[in-house]
């Protein structure tokens, strides 16, 4: 059993399809690329298997569960927009991460809030863009999850930004776990990739290791992937 | 590590392993970091960096200590075999280059020489 499986997935908006028959599985141990254009259908994938959305057919399950609250449990979800609160603190942002999840790590926080300098006194507000994403991320990997999503998470920031994000999933990385990245950004994360899955129209056009693609094509995952999404 | 190289990530994590040995950054008998450092510090992925070590460990150039970490090996031959095997894929490379504009060995060596003075 994957840690992650995709039966035949199909999600409808209305009348549209935004995933058509998605099967694939992920294996714990993991960095994985959900590679595709805007409109392909990442967010509803995550959503899904975060439990966010309910399928219109087909199934996903994490760890041998369909989401419910023992995925909830397993499964740490960044979304694209921020959901946090302006008013609130660093600090009782904290709070309110090992409140709801028991995997969650105050003392890993803290010291990756030290290392960014951002002092946990303050409250959203006064953050900057890129501060913020940093926050968030900082919550999501402090969890001892099995299976981190993350949707968009370099879009919109600076390159210093963007290294510590991938830097800061390299560190905690862990063979039980798996990191999905969902972006269009590839030039910026293939190094840090095992896998890249590419997704059109809801459907999976290509899933193999970063390495693969690069043995069999001569490309680089990006190269490959602006020939592949071509308009 | 070269963002736009497209040969396997790990083929480029072996060729920056191997240069830093034979430039002396690491020298024999050194312990190497771990694989998350190592992953961090190429910014790869650390089961790339894995495959690259393993690949490695069976040329000889390191070897594992078990409890202690991997080490680049104190064998000098090992060492020596392995920049001999660079110097010539390096030096077919160039004299390939120079055949496709004219230039055989011969001529090659002379403006070696040249451009080195």
């Amino acid at each position: 059993m994957a840690l992650i499986e995709y039966r035949n997935l199909v999600k409808m908006y209305k009348n549209t399809p935004a995933l058509n028959g998605i099967d694939l599985d992920i294996p714990a141990g993991r960095i994985v690329g959900l590679l595709g254009p805007n409109g392909s259908g990442k967010t509803t994938l995550i959503k899904l298997t975060a439990g966010l959305l309910t399928p219109t057919a087909g199934t996903v399950t994490v760890d041998g569960f369909a989401p419910g609250p023992e995925t909830k449990a397993v499964v740490a979800y960044l979304p694209e927009r921020s959901y946090m609160s302006e008013w609130m603190t660093v600090e009782s942002f904290i709070s309110y991460f090992a409140d709801f999840y028991r995997d969650f790590d105050r003392v890993k926080a803290a010291e990756m809030l030290k290392r960014l300098n951002i002092d946990q006194k303050r409250t959203l507000k006064t953050l900057s863009k890129g501060t913020k994403e940093k926050v968030q991320l900082v919550l999501v990997m402090s969890r001892g999850a099995k299976a981190y999503f993350l949707d968009e998470p370099i879009a919109g920031v600076d390159p210093a930004a963007r290294d510590y994000i991938l830097d800061t999933i390299i560190r905690n990385y862990s063979e039980n776990a798996s990191v999905i990245i969902s972006t269009h950004l590839i030039y910026d994360i293939e190094n840090v990739l095992d896998d890249a899955v590419f997704i059109r129209n809801g459907q999976i056009v290509l899933a193999d290791s970063a390495d693969n693609i690069r043995e069999k094509s001569g490309k680089t995952v990006d190269m490959l992937f602006r020939e592949v999404f071509r308009c | 590590m070269n963002i736009g190289d497209s040969r396997p990530v790990y083929v480029q994590l072996i060729e920056r392993i191997y240069t830093m040995v034979l430039s002396g950054e690491y020298k024999p008998g050194d312990r190497l970091p771990t694989v998350r450092e190592l992953a961090g510090m190429m910014q790869a992925n650390p089961n790339t960096v894995q495959r690259a070590l393993f690949y490695l460990e069976d040329t000889g150039l390191i070897y594992t200590q078990r409890t202690t970490g991997k080490f680049i090996t104190e064998d000098p031959a090992v060492i020596e075999a392995a920049r001999k095997e660079i110097a010539e894929s390096v030096t077919a490379e160039y004299l390939r280059k120079m055949r496709q504009i004219g230039i055989g060995a011969d001529g090659a060596v002379k403006i070696i020489k040249e451009t080195e003075e």
